[in-house]
């Protein structure tokens, strides 16, 4: 790896034919602790802007606080199918690349997903999280080239 | 804050959506045996989708089945919210898509959540059969979990609230089996789990214990909560209601981020909370 950039050349001389496999395996680490990250913001009533979201409506926050939730806090969480929804819904070639999908199960939920994310935009990585990850991504590619190599 | 004009958009649509549902709820009934049947067609016979099967074109399929009065019925609804849950969406330009979860539907279809039904009382198969219809219909049609509670009460022959604990618990399994899918794809030496959710008034003991903590995954068998029915920690984390998930992380991951690691003492703490 040099400037930054991932040197594919030395990683399919490395890897052979366990190139897909290695990516893929590597997605999906990353890809997993992407979600875990998002998880770990979103707890702590933080977008995907980086900026905390916006307060709940009063008569929402009276209706949290009834039933025990932070009235407070935007955390999208009260019986926690939304949140608990969010997996990794295929790690697949796509043309010349190879991407991680992200999903969130059940119906209601993505458009619970849909209607959260047109008032308090939560469903993506910050740029934190982004280059946290593109690093994540490029030391498990890394070892794996190392452990090919010894 | 969401405005009022938009909140009272929401709730006009979530109740426009539920009596579109009531009135075909006939229609979602009986047509969703045909469903599983053609899911399970598409199916290798280890649970992954056959090639070629696109998730825009399966969904069509699946949605030329139920009947285009009720899709277009809700088409037009997820439309007037400006989008449709139906064929996935791009929220913002590089942002992931959320698209309808084949994972989802074969983890569903694949009956999971059976052990749920095997240890209770008087269950019968028509309970089995009811609970994959419902959760079926629910990862395809955006009804509410009270609806589809009504529904599986008859079925019971119990209250709505047994029914919706039946239907929220077998819905969280099926999460909590799409999060077991990518654990199972980590290297096993760096596989954990976070198990992340509420510490709060309603919290079982044994996932107060946990909550917050990454556990190996070799761990996870040393966990009991107890629960009849629901003892898979894996799948139902502290047993029904829970609202506790483990999310699959690696160990580099729980290091970077400073993460408390579950010990011997907090598994036994956890295990001697389930025993009460």
């Amino acid at each position: 790896m040099a400037d930054g950039k991932i040197d594919y050349t030395a990683l399919e001389e490395a890897l052979g034919k366990d190139l897909y496999k290695a990516i893929e395996q590597a997605l999906t680490a990353t890809a997993s602790n992407g979600i875990a990250m998002m998880r770990m913001r979103i707890e702590k009533g933080v977008g995907s802007s980086g900026e905390s979201m916006p307060a709940y409506t009063p008569r929402y926050r009276k209706r949290r606080k009834d039933i025990g939730r932070p009235p407070d806090k935007r955390d999208l969480f009260v019986s926690g199918q939304l949140l608990g929804g969010i997996h990794l819904e295929s790690v697949e070639t796509k043309g010349a690349d190879i991407v991680a999908t992200l999903g969130i199960a059940g119906a209601r939920n993505r458009v619970l997903a849909v209607r959260h994310e047109q008032t308090a935009p939560w469903f993506d990585f910050t740029p934190t999280e982004k280059a946290t990850l593109t690093n994540m991504l490029r030391d498990q590619l890394d070892k794996a080239i190392e452990a090919d190599h010894g | 804050m969401i405005p009022s004009k938009i909140l009272s958009e929401m709730e006009r649509n979530d109740k426009a959506m539920d009596a579109l549902i009531k009135k075909y709820g006939d229609q979602i009934k009986s047509i969703t045996p045909k469903i599983i049947e053609f899911i399970q067609r598409q199916q290798n016979a280890d649970g992954s989708f056959k090639s070629g099967v696109g998730s825009a074109k399966f969904v069509k399929r699946i949605m030329r089945e139920m009947g285009d009065p009720l899709t277009s019925g809700v088409d037009k609804l997820l439309t007037d919210a400006g989008t449709s849950a139906l064929e996935g969406f791009n929220a913002s330009p590089g942002a992931p898509s959320l698209m309808v979860g084949q994972r989802e539907i074969a983890t569903v279809v694949s009956g999971s959540f059976d052990d749920l039904t095997k240890n209770m009382l008087g269950v019968s198969k028509d309970l089995q059969g009811a609970l994959k219809s419902e959760l079926t219909q629910l990862s395809l049609v955006p009804k509410s979990i009270d609806t589809s509670a009504k529904i599986l009460s008859e079925v019971i022959g119990g209250s709505v609230g047994q029914a919706k604990s039946v239907i929220n618990t077998g819905m969280a399994t099926v999460q909590r089996d799409l999060h077991g899918q990518a654990l199972d794809a980590l290297p096993e030496d760096q596989a954990m789990v976070l198990y992340i959710g509420p510490n709060d008034g309603d919290t079982r003991g044994f996932c107060g214990a946990l909550a917050g903590k990454a556990i190996y995954k070799k761990d996870l068998r040393r966990l009991d909560n107890g629960q009849r029915g629901a003892s898979n920690v894996l799948r139902n984390g502290g047993g029904w209601n829970c609202r506790h998930r483990l999310l699959p992380v690696t160990a580099d991951f729980a290091r970077d981020q400073n993460m408390t690691i579950a010990t011997s003492a907090d598994i036994s703490a956890a295990n001697n909370a389930a025993r009460g």
